[in-house]
C-alpha cells in the first residue's frame, strides 16, 4: 500500500468514525500533521511556502496555510494534470484568474460531503424530494457546488432532483408547480441553492406564498457576487421562512469553498458554523498567523483532511470570530477602507472573485 | 463646524462672493500667499502632525516627510512659472478629494486659487484634516485668498450634497477610483468640465546600466513613501537582465526597506489590506522568492506575469529580458500605469508612451509642481 493509499484509508476511517458528530481532535491533528508532511514532499508550491515560513513539523498550526489566491496563480496538487479526474474552479471572468482545485480522486470529497450533509441537513430522513436552485454539474462541470448538489440526489434524493435552474436561469413556473404539489401531497421537500438564486426567486414569485409540509428545509449557500441584490443573513432567513413556510431552524446555510473538499453548516441559537470532526477551523491574525483569542476577529483558516491530493491547510480571506463550538463568518470587506486612485487594481483585473 | 459651514450651497455663496477680490489680486500676490501657506504646512506643529497622522494612518515621521516634500514644492517661483502665460476661464472649481494619499489635496485645492478661481473641496468625512488645514493656512497667509477656498465634508452616499457641490462648479476635479470619476461624470451638465484622475499605479525599471545597489536605495524610497498607497507608488519593479540580477536587486531592496523603516516607519494597515497582503505574500512564496518582515516585503517572481501588490510596502520584482519588451511585459497592468520610475540612463522620451509621468528612481513620489500627472498640465480644466 502506498503512503497515499494508507493516508486515504485512515482519513476515510476517521470520517466514518466522526460522521455522527463525534470529535477526536487528537487523532485529527496527528493525522493532519502526517498529511501536511506528505503534501510538503509532493506539492512544490507548498514546499516553497513551508520553507519560506520557517515553520512546519509538530502541531498542524505550526504549518503554514496556503492562501486561496495561490490556487489562482499556480497548480497546487500532488499529482500531474494527466491524473486529474475533476478540476473545480472559482467563479471569475477569465480563465487565468480563476482558482483551480485539481482532484485525482473524488472518494474523499464524497465521503466527507455525504457524511456531514447527512448529519447537518438530513439527520431525520433517509430520502426526500430535492429542488435545486443552482446549475447542474452538466451545465457547470467545474463548480464544486454543482457537483456536490448533484451527488445529493443519489445519497438523499427521492427520485430525480427537480432542476429549477436550467439553461442559465430559474424556471419559476416549475418551482411554483412543484411547491404546490408538495403542499397538496404533504410530502416534505428540500430546496437547495445559491443565495442569489433564492433572491431572484423571491423577486420573481411576487405575492405567491407557500406552506410547505413539516420536515421541509432549505439549504442556501454562497455570496451574491453582484448577481442579485444583497440580503443580510438574518433578512435572508426571514425572507425564506416567510416565502416557503419553513421554520427558521430548517433554513440552513452552507459554507463551502472551491479549494476545500469539506463543508461547514450553520446552526442557530447562537448562529454559527459547525465543521465536521475531520476539519480544523482556526481564526488567525493576518500578520502573525497565530490564533486570535476567543471573541476576537481573525481570518478563517481551514485544515481539511479530505484535501489529501492538494493541500489541507487553507488560508482564506474571510473574516470571522471564534465561538465555543464553531465560528461566525463575517464575510470579506474589500473596499471597506477608501483606497482612492490606488484602489486595488487587482480587483479590477480579477473581476468577480469566488 | 456649524451646519451652514458644511453645506455646499452656502460654501459656494461664500467663495463666489470672494471671487472678485481674488481675481483683483495680482498673480504674484496670489502666488506669494499660497507659497506662504505651503511653507507653514511643510513645517507642521506637533498637534497638526498628530492629527494628520491619526487621520491618514501614516506614521508621524512619514506624515512629516509627506508634508515637507509636497508643500516644499509650492515655492513662489515654481508657482509663477507654472501659471505663466495661462489664463483661467473657469468660474469655480469643485475638487472631489480622495483619502488614500495624505497630500493629494494640495494641487486641486491650491492651483485654482493661484489661477484666480474659487474652489470648494469635498473631503471624505473620515479624512478631512488636511483639506481643512490647507484652507486655514491659506486664510492665515492672505485672508482674501482664503475667503475663496472652502471645504465640505460628507460621505460618498450623500447625493444631495454632492449635487449641490457640483451645481456650483464650472470645472470639477475628481481624485479617486474609476467608479468615482464615472459617477461624477454622470451628474455633470455638458458645459461643465471634468478632470478625472482615476485608478493607477507606478512601475519601476532597473536598466542594465544601473548599479543595483543604488537603484535599490532609490526605489526603496519610492515604495516606502505614503506607505505605497498612492497611484504613483511602484507595485512592481522590472530588472533588465537575468534572474540572478533580479534576485540580487530584490534582496538589496529588502535591506534598503529595512533601513528606511527605522527612519520612516510604516503606519497602520486596515484589516482588509492585511488580508490582501497575506494572500499576495503567499503567492509570492509559492511561485518565487519572498523576503518578508511584518511591515514590508519584496518578492522576486522572475518571469511570471506582473501582478499588483496590495501596497503598504509590499513590492514585486520581476525579470525584464530587455527594455524593448517592456510594454509587452506590463501586460494587463499597462493601462493602469501612471508613473514609471527608471534607474539607469533616463531617456524620458523613450518611455513617454508607457506612462504619463516618467521619473528617476527615488523621485516617483516627489513630482515637481509642473509635472504632467495623468498626462495633463496641472492647470488644465481651469
Amino acid at each position: 500500500m502506498s503512503e497515499r493509499e494508507l493516508l486515504a484509508a485512515e482519513i476515510t476511517a476517521l470520517i466514518e468514525r466522526l460522521a455522527g458528530g463525534a470529535r477526536d481532535d487528537t487523532a485529527r491533528d496527528a493525522l493532519l500533521a502526517r498529511v501536511l508532511r506528505y503534501q510538503r514532499a509532493r506539492v512544490a508550491p507548498y514546499a516553497r511556502i513551508v520553507t519560506h515560513s520557517g515553520l512546519g513539523d509538530g502541531d498542524p498550526l505550526s504549518w503554514p496555510g496556503v492562501p486561496t489566491d495561490v490556487f489562482r496563480f499556480v497548480r497546487v496538487a500532488s499529482h500531474d494534470a494527466a491524473r486529474d479526474v475533476r478540476v473545480f474552479r472559482t467563479s471569475g471572468t477569465t480563465q487565468a484568474q480563476r482558482g483551480e482545485h485539481a482532484l485525482r480522486d473524488l472518494s474523499l470529497y464524497d465521503a466527507g460531503a455525504r457524511a456531514w450533509a447527512k448529519r447537518m441537513l438530513f439527520p431525520d430522513v433517509e430520502r426526500m424530494r430535492l429542488l435545486v436552485l443552482a446549475p447542474s454539474a452538466a451545465e457547470l462541470p467545474d463548480s464544486s457546488l454543482s457537483y456536490m448538489i448533484d451527488r445529493f440526489a443519489p445519497w438523499f434524493g427521492k427520485g430525480a432532483s427537480v432542476a429549477i435552474w436550467h439553461d442559465g436561469g430559474l424556471d419559476l413556473a416549475l418551482l411554483e408547480a412543484t411547491l404546490r404539489d408538495a403542499e397538496r401531497t404533504g410530502e416534505a421537500v428540500a430546496l437547495l441553492g445559491t443565495s442569489f438564486a433564492f433572491v431572484h426567486a423571491d423577486d420573481g414569485l411576487g405575492a405567491a406564498r407557500f406552506a410547505l409540509p413539516a420536515g421541509s428545509r432549505v439549504m442556501q449557500t454562497g455570496g451574491f457576487k453582484g448577481k442579485s441584490r444583497e440580503v443580510a443573513p438574518d433578512e435572508m432567513r426571514s425572507m425564506l421562512s416567510a416565502r416557503y413556510g419553513v421554520s427558521e431552524e430548517q433554513i440552513i446555510a452552507e459554507y463551502g469553498m472551491t479549494e476545500l473538499c469539506s463543508q461547514l453548516y450553520e446552526r442557530m441559537n447562537p448562529r454559527r458554523l459547525l465543521a465536521p470532526g475531520w476539519v480544523r477551523v482556526t481564526l488567525v491574525d493576518p500578520e502573525t498567523l497565530q490564533p486570535v483569542r476567543p471573541g476576537e476577529e481573525g481570518l478563517v483558516r481551514i485544515d481539511d483532511l479530505a484535501n489529501l491530493d492538494t493541500v489541507s491547510a487553507i488560508q482564506t480571506s474571510d473574516r470571522g470570530v471564534p465561538v465555543e463550538d464553531g465560528i461566525v463568518v463575517l464575510g470579506r470587506a474589500p473596499g471597506a477602507v477608501p483606497r482612492g486612485c490606488s484602489i486595488a487594481v487587482d480587483a479590477v483585473l480579477a473581476g468577480e472573485r469566488a | 463646524m456649524s451646519s451652514a459651514e458644511n453645506e455646499p450651497l452656502a460654501l459656494w455663496s461664500r467663495v463666489q462672493s470672494a471671487a472678485p477680490a481674488l481675481r483683483a489680486l495680482s498673480v504674484e500676490e496670489r502666488a506669494r500667499a499660497i507659497a506662504t501657506a505651503c511653507a507653514a504646512l511643510s513645517r507642521p506643529d506637533g498637534a497638526l502632525l498628530a492629527l494628520l497622522s491619526a487621520s491618514s494612518g501614516l506614521s508621524e515621521a512619514m506624515t512629516r516627510w509627506a508634508l515637507e516634500t509636497t508643500f516644499g514644492a509650492f515655492s513662489e517661483r515654481a508657482l509663477l512659472e507654472l501659471v505663466a502665460g495661462r489664463q483661467a476661464r473657469a468660474t469655480g472649481v469643485a475638487a472631489i478629494l480622495s483619502g488614500n494619499v495624505l497630500s493629494a489635496a494640495a494641487r486641486p485645492m491650491l492651483l485654482p486659487l493661484l489661477a484666480g478661481v474659487p474652489v470648494v473641496a469635498k473631503a471624505s468625512s473620515r479624512d478631512d484634516a488636511l483639506p481643512h488645514a490647507i484652507a486655514q493656512a491659506v486664510s492665515a497667509a492672505h485672508p482674501l485668498v482664503g475667503a475663496a477656498c472652502a471645504v465640505a465634508s460628507f460621505g460618498h452616499e450623500d447625493d444631495a450634497r454632492l449635487d449641490a457641490l457640483l451645481a456650483g462648479a464650472a470645472s470639477v476635479q475628481v481624485l479617486g477610483s474609476d467608479e468615482a470619476v464615472a459617477a461624477v461624470r454622470e451628474r455633470l451638465a455638458p458645459a461643465q468640465t471634468l478632470i478625472g484622475r482615476g485608478h493607477g499605479l507606478g512601475i519601476g525599471v532597473v536598466l542594465h546600466d544601473a548599479a543595483v545597489a543604488a537603484a535599490s536605495e532609490a526605489f526603496a524610497r519610492d515604495v516606502a513613501a505614503y506607505d505605497q498607497r498612492g497611484c504613483l507608488s511602484p507595485h512592481a519593479i522590472l530588472v533588465e537582465g537575468d534572474d540572478a540580477r533580479a534576485e540580487a536587486f530584490a534582496r538589496l531592496l529588502y535591506e534598503a526597506l529595512a533601513r528606511i523603516a527605522r527612519e520612516l516607519p510604516r503606519g497602520s494597515v486596515p484589516g482588509d489590506a492585511r488580508a490582501e497582503q497575506l494572500q499576495w505574500r503567499g503567492v509570492a512564496a509559492a511561485r518565487g522568492v519572498l523576503h518578508a518582515s511584518i511591515t514590508f516585503a519584496v518578492s522576486c517572481e522572475h518571469g511570471a506575469p506582473l501582478r499588483p501588490s496590495p501596497g503598504y510596502r509590499n513590492v514585486g520584482v520581476y525579470t525584464l529580458q530587455s527594455r524593448d519588451v517592456l510594454s509587452a511585459r506590463l501586460g494587463q497592468l499597462a493601462r493602469f500605469v501612471k508613473a514609471l520610475g527608471v534607474a539607469g540612463q533616463l531617456d524620458a522620451q523613450a518611455f513617454a508612451a508607457l506612462a504619463p509621468y516618467v521619473a528617476r528612481a527615488g523621485a516617483m513620489q516627489t513630482p515637481p509642481l509642473a509635472a504632467h500627472l495623468d498626462g495633463l498640465h496641472p492647470l488644465d480644466g481651469l
